[in-house]
C-alpha cells in the first residue's frame, strides 16, 4: 500500500443502560431501560420453560400451537376484532415460541402504550382458543411445513438438528405432522393456562421514555391481574453424547447447489468459556474476513460465502459450519471446508487473526444496540440463560482479556471436525459417490426416511 | 397527525461534483457511511445483463492503496460491517462503524471511487461468486424465478424488463475492458452521493468528507437515463413450471406510477389497507379467514420509472390458481369500487406514520432514505414533506387512485405450477 489507511481515533465510552428492576403490584418482575432515538417503546413478556423443549409428551408442537393460537381472539373479540384492535394501534404484537421459552412481544409508538399493555395483558390473561381457529392455526402450521421442505436450507438445518440431537427436544426445529395432530385445543389452553401463566413470566422494556414512566404505564395495565401459581415445566434432558461423524443427504431432485451443513456439540450460552468459543468462532468463520470465507470464496472462488457459527441453548449448544456450492465441485468446497475446520480446531486463529476479531467482536457490539428492541433482547437472552446482572456492562472488558491461547483452547476443544454431522441437501443420484468419500451416507427423503 | 421527529441534514457539493450529506444523530457511539451511485441494472442493455452487480462485486476487490481482501479486513478490525447492495435503480456501499473510525470509511469510499484496480483474475473469481450467488438465491430456490418472469411479463422496455443478477450467458461474457468502461462512467463523483450519518459533529464531518474526496478528480457524468415504458394495452398472462416449488403460487402484478407520482402517496394506503398488519383485508381473507392461500404479500414496489403494485401469493393444497386470481382481482376492485372504509383508512395512515419511526431507528436505515432522496431527487430533506403529503391521502383519493391502476389493461398474472423432477 503507498498510502496507509488511517487510524481510528480513540474509542468513545458506551455502556448499554442499566435496567431498573421492580415489580408490579401483582408481585409480577419488570425491568425497564431507557433507549432510543424514537417515540417508540419495545416490549417483552418471557416465560421460561413454554418453549417447544417443554413440550408435553406425545404432544410435541403444543408449544407452536399454543404461540400461533394466541392472536386467535379472547373472550371479548374475536380474531377479526382482535386483529384490528391490534392495527389501529399500528401495533407489532406477537408470541412465539423457541425451544427453550415463549415470549411475548409488543412494539408500541410510545402515546399508545398504555393501550397496546393493555392488549398484551388481554391476549395472554383472557384467551380464547376458539376451537375453529385452533383448527385452523393447525391445518397452517402443517401445510407451512410442506412449503418449508422445498427450501433447500431448511431441509439441510431439519436433518443437521435431527441427527445432532436424536431423540432430544432440541432436535426438532419445527414442529412435526404426527406431533400438530396429537395436540388437542384443550392441550393447547391448558399449556397456556399453566406455562404462559403472569406467574411465571418477567415483564421488560425500553424505549425513549423514562424507565420510571414505562413502569408506571406497566403496572396500570398489568399490576392489577392475577398470578397464578402454576407447576413447574419439566427440565430439558441433557443432550445425548455424538460419538463420530456421520453424513445425511437429503435426496432433492433438480438442485443445482449443494447445501452443506457440518456441526458438533459445543457449549450452552451460559458455560463460562462462552465469549472465548466465540472470539475463537470469529476468526475460523464469523465473517466476511474470516478464515473460511477468504480461502473458499475470495482464493478458490467455490462458493457464495462460508461460515461458521456458535449455536447456544439454555441446556447445550453446538459449532456449526456452512457452505452452499455448485453441485459438481461438492468434492473441493467439502473437503475444503472441513480440512479448514480441522486445521483451526489443531492450531486456532494466529495472534494477527485473533486480535482482529477482538476488535470486530467489540465494535459490532456497539452498532448492535441502537434500538430498544436490541436491548430488550439482550435482557432477554439474560434472564433464559442465568447470566449475570453485569453481563452486558462488562461484556467488552471480558472480552478483551481472552488471549489467543484462550481461542486456541476453545478451537481445540469445540471446533474439531472428527465427531459431528454432517447435513447435505441436493441432488443425490451425483452427490452420494461424492459424500461417501467423507463417511457412510445415510440417504433421506424431504419429509423423513428414504424407503 | 406529525411525524413526531424530525431528521436534521445537511447537504454540500465539493468541487469534483460529489454531493455530500451529513445528518448528526448524537448518543450512541456509531456513525454510517453510504456512497450511491446513480447507476443500477436499469442502465444494462441486452447481452450485458447483471454487470451492474457484477461490478458492486469488484469495487470490494481492492483499489490503489488498499489490496484484495483488505476492505474488509480493514472494517471488521475496526469493528464495523459493511456490505454493498445493487437495484434497478441504484448501487449503493455502506459501512456502519463505531464513530472514531468515520475517516476509514471515507478513506476506503475515496480510494475506490479514485482508482479502482480492475484484473483479470479479479474479474474471473468475481464473476463465479455471482454465478453462485444466482444458484444459491434464484436457480435452487422455489418461486424465485418466477419473479424474473413476472418482471418481464409486465415490463415492455428492457431496463426493468430483466433480472437484476443477470442470466448466467450474460455474466460469462462480461469482459474486463466492459468494467473499466463501466467505471469510467458511472463511478465518477458528479454521479453518486455521499451521506454520513451519525454521532458527528456536521462542520468536522464535512472537513473530513471534503480531505478524504479532494484526490478523486472530477469526471464527466453519463447522460440521465428516463425508463419510459409504453402505456398498458391489455392484461398478460404466462405459466411457468418450477422445479423447486412444493405449491402453486400467483403473481397478480399492476404496471403503475413512478415513485413520488402524486399517486402512489395513494397507493402506499392501498398496499396497507389491502395486505397489512394482522387485518389487511385481502390477506385477512385469503390466509387466515378462509385459508386459501399459505402466504400473501402486498406491495408496491417504487420504482424511479413505472412501479408494480405487487400480488404474491402461494396456494393452499388444492386451492386453483383461478380461485386465487379472482380472489385478488375482486380485492383490488373492491377498493377501487366503494374505496376504504374509513376505519380501514385511519388504521392505515397510523400505520404508515409508525412505519416511518421504527424503519429509522439506525443509523444506517436512516442514511438509505437520505441518500435515496438526495441522489434521485437532489433534496435529502425532502423525505418529511413527502411524509406530510402521505399522511395527508384521504379515502376519495385512495378510491380514485385505485379505480386509475386497478385496471385489466394494467394487470399481468404469472401462474407458477409446481414441476415433476425428471
Amino acid at each position: 500500500m503507498t498510502v496507509s489507511p488511517p487510524r481510528p481515533g480513540p474509542p468513545r465510552p458506551f455502556a448499554p443502560p442499566p435496567f431498573v428492576e421492580t415489580a408490579l403490584r401483582s408481585g409480577l418482575p419488570a425491568r425497564a431501560a431507557r433507549w432510543g432515538k424514537r417515540p417508540t417503546v419495545a416490549v417483552s413478556i418471557v416465560f421460561p420453560g413454554a418453549g417447544s423443549a417443554s413440550d408435553p409428551a406425545g404432544r410435541e408442537g403444543t408449544a407452536e400451537l399454543v404461540a400461533e393460537s394466541f392472536l386467535s381472539g379472547t373472550r371479548t373479540k374475536s380474531a377479526r376484532e382482535l386483529a384490528a384492535a391490534i392495527d389501529d394501534l399500528a401495533a407489532i404484537v406477537e408470541v412465539s415460541a423457541g425451544s427453550d421459552s415463549a415470549v411475548a412481544r409488543l412494539f408500541v409508538l410510545e402515546p399508545d402504550l398504555d393501550a397496546g399493555l393493555a392488549l398484551l395483558s388481554e391476549i395472554l390473561t383472557e384467551p380464547a382458543f376458539p376451537e375453529d381457529e385452533f383448527e385452523k392455526s393447525r391445518r397452517r402450521l402443517v401445510d407451512t411445513l410442506t412449503e418449508q421442505r422445498a427450501q433447500p436450507d431448511f431441509l439441510a438445518h431439519e436433518r443437521l438438528l435431527d441427527r445432532l440431537y436424536p431423540a432430544h427436544p432440541y432436535g426438532r426445529l419445527t414442529p412435526t405432522e404426527r406431533g400438530l395432530a396429537s395436540v388437542t385445543r384443550d392441550d393447547a389452553a391448558r399449556f397456556a393456562g399453566e406455562r404462559l401463566s403472569l406467574g411465571r413470566g418477567t415483564l421488560l422494556m425500553a424505549g425513549a421514555a423514562a424507565p420510571d414512566r414505562l413502569l408506571a404505564a406497566a403496572d396500570r395495565e398489568l399490576g392489577g391481574l392475577p398470578r397464578p401459581v402454576t407447576p413447574d415445566p419439566p427440565g430439558v434432558p441433557d443432550a445425548p453424547a455424538i460419538p463420530d461423524f456421520t453424513v445425511h443427504l437429503v435426496h432433492r431432485p433438480g438442485s443445482v447447489q449443494t447445501n452443506l451443513l457440518f456441526a458438533r456439540p459445543a457449549i450452552a450460552r451460559s458455560h463460562p468459556r462462552y465469549l472465548t468459543a466465540l472470539a475463537a468462532n470469529q476468526s475460523l468463520g464469523g465473517g466476511a474476513s474470516s478464515r473460511l470465507f477468504h480461502v473458499l470464496r475470495e482464493e478458490r472462488g467455490l462458493t457464495y460465502g462460508a461460515y461458521s457459527s456458535l449455536s447456544p441453548r439454555v441446556r447445550a449448544g453446538h459449532f456449526g459450519a456452512s457452505i452452499d456450492c455448485r453441485t459438481d465441485v461438492t468434492r473441493e468446497a467439502l473437503g475444503g471446508l472441513l480440512g479448514l475446520v480441522r486445521d483451526y480446531a489443531g492450531g486456532g486463529p494466529t495472534r494477527d487473526e485473533h486480535e482482529r476479531s477482538l476488535r470486530y467482536l467489540s465494535g459490532t457490539f456497539v452498532l448492535a444496540r441502537e434500538t430498544p428492541g436490541a436491548i430488550v433482547q439482550d435482557e432477554v437472552s439474560r434472564l433464559l440463560n442465568g447470566l449475570p446482572r453485569d453481563e452486558w456492562a462488562t461484556w467488552r472488558d471480558r472480552l478483551a482479556a481472552v488471549t489467543t491461547k484462550d481461542a486456541r483452547d476453545a478451537a481445540r476443544d469445540f471446533f474439531d471436525p472428527s465427531v459431528g454431522v454432517l447435513a447435505a441437501v441436493g441432488d443425490a443420484s451425483r452427490l452420494r459417490p461424492v459424500l461417501e468419500e467423507f463417511g457412510e451416507v445415510t440417504l433421506w427423503d424431504p419429509d423423513g426416511p428414504r424407503n | 397527525m406529525k411525524p413526531g421527529f424530525d431528521i436534521p441534514c445537511e447537504t454540500r457539493t465539493l468541487p469534483n461534483g460529489l454531493t455530500v450529506v451529513v445528518a448528526p444523530q448524537p448518543g450512541l457511539p456509531v456513525v454510517t457511511v453510504d456512497v450511491t451511485y446513480d447507476v443500477g441494472s436499469r442502465v444494462e442493455p441486452e447481452g450485458k445483463t447483471g454487470f451492474a452487480h457484477l461490478f458492486e462485486h469488484l469495487m470490494f476487490e481492492g483499489s490503489e492503496n488498499v489490496g484484495k481482501g483488505e476492505h474488509f479486513r480493514l472494517v471488521a478490525e475496526a469493528g464495523g460491517t459493511m456490505n454493498g447492495t445493487t437495484s434497478e435503480d441504484r448501487t449503493n456501499y455502506f459501512e456502519t462503524l463505531p464513530a472514531e473510525c468515520l475517516d476509514l470509511a471515507l478513506f476506503l469510499e475515496a480510494d475506490r471511487m479514485r482508482a479502482l484496480v480492475l484484473t483479470q483474475q479479479k474479474l474471473d473469481n468475481q464473476r463465479e461468486a455471482v454465478k453462485e450467488e444466482k444458484r444459491l438465491r434464484v436457480d435452487n430456490q422455489p418461486y424465485a424465478s418466477s419473479f424474473e418472469t413476472a418482471d418481464a411479463l409486465a415490463y415492455d422496455a428492457f431496463p426493468y424488463r430483466h433480472p437484476v443478477i443477470g442470466s448466467m450467458d450474460d455474466l460469462d461474457r462480461a469482459t474486463l475492458d466492459d468494467a473499466r468502461d463501466f467505471y469510467q462512467r458511472f463511478y465518477a463523483p458528479g454521479n453518486a452521493l455521499l451521506c454520513v450519518v451519525g454521532d458527528v459533529d456536521p462542520d468536522d464531518a464535512f472537513g473530513r468528507v471534503s480531505a478524504a474526496f479532494a484526490p478523486v478528480a472530477p469526471r464527466g457524468r453519463p447522460s440521465p437515463f428516463h425508463v419510459e415504458e409504453p402505456e398498458p394495452r391489455g392484461e398478460r398472462r404466462a405459466r411457468t413450471e418450477d422445479l423447486h416449488a412444493a405449491l402453486p403460487a400467483l403473481h397478480v402484478n399492476v404496471k403503475t406510477v413512478p415513485r413520488r407520482h402524486p399517486d402512489s402517496f395513494a397507493l402506499l394506503y392501498a398496499e396497507k389497507i389491502l395486505g397489512a398488519g394482522e387485518s389487511g383485508t385481502l390477506w385477512r381473507r385469503l390466509v387466515k379467514d378462509e385459508e386459501k392461500a399459505l402466504s400473501l404479500s402486498i406491495h408496491f414496489d417504487e420504482r424511479r420509472g413505472p412501479s408494480l403494485f405487487r400480488a404474491f401469493c402461494i396456494a393452499r393444497p388444492g386451492v386453483p390458481h383461478a380461485l386465487l386470481e379472482r380472489e385478488i382481482r375482486e380485492g383490488f376492485a373492491r377498493l377501487a369500487d366503494e374505496g376504504p372504509a374509513p376505519a380501514e383508512m385511519e388504521r392505515a395512515r397510523r400505520m404508515l406514520a409508525a412505519d416511518m419511526v421504527r424503519s429509522t431507528q439506525t443509523t444506517q436505515a436512516v442514511a438509505f432514505l437520505l441518500s435515496e432522496y438526495g441522489l434521485y431527487d437532489r433534496d435529502a430533506g425532502l423525505w418529511r414533506p413527502d411524509f406530510e403529503r402521505i399522511l395527508a391521502v384521504d379515502r376519495e383519493s385512495v378510491r380514485d387512485v385505485a379505480r386509475r391502476t386497478f385496471t385489466d389493461g394494467r394487470i399481468s398474472v404469472v401462474e407458477v405450477h409446481p414441476a415433476e423432477a425428471a
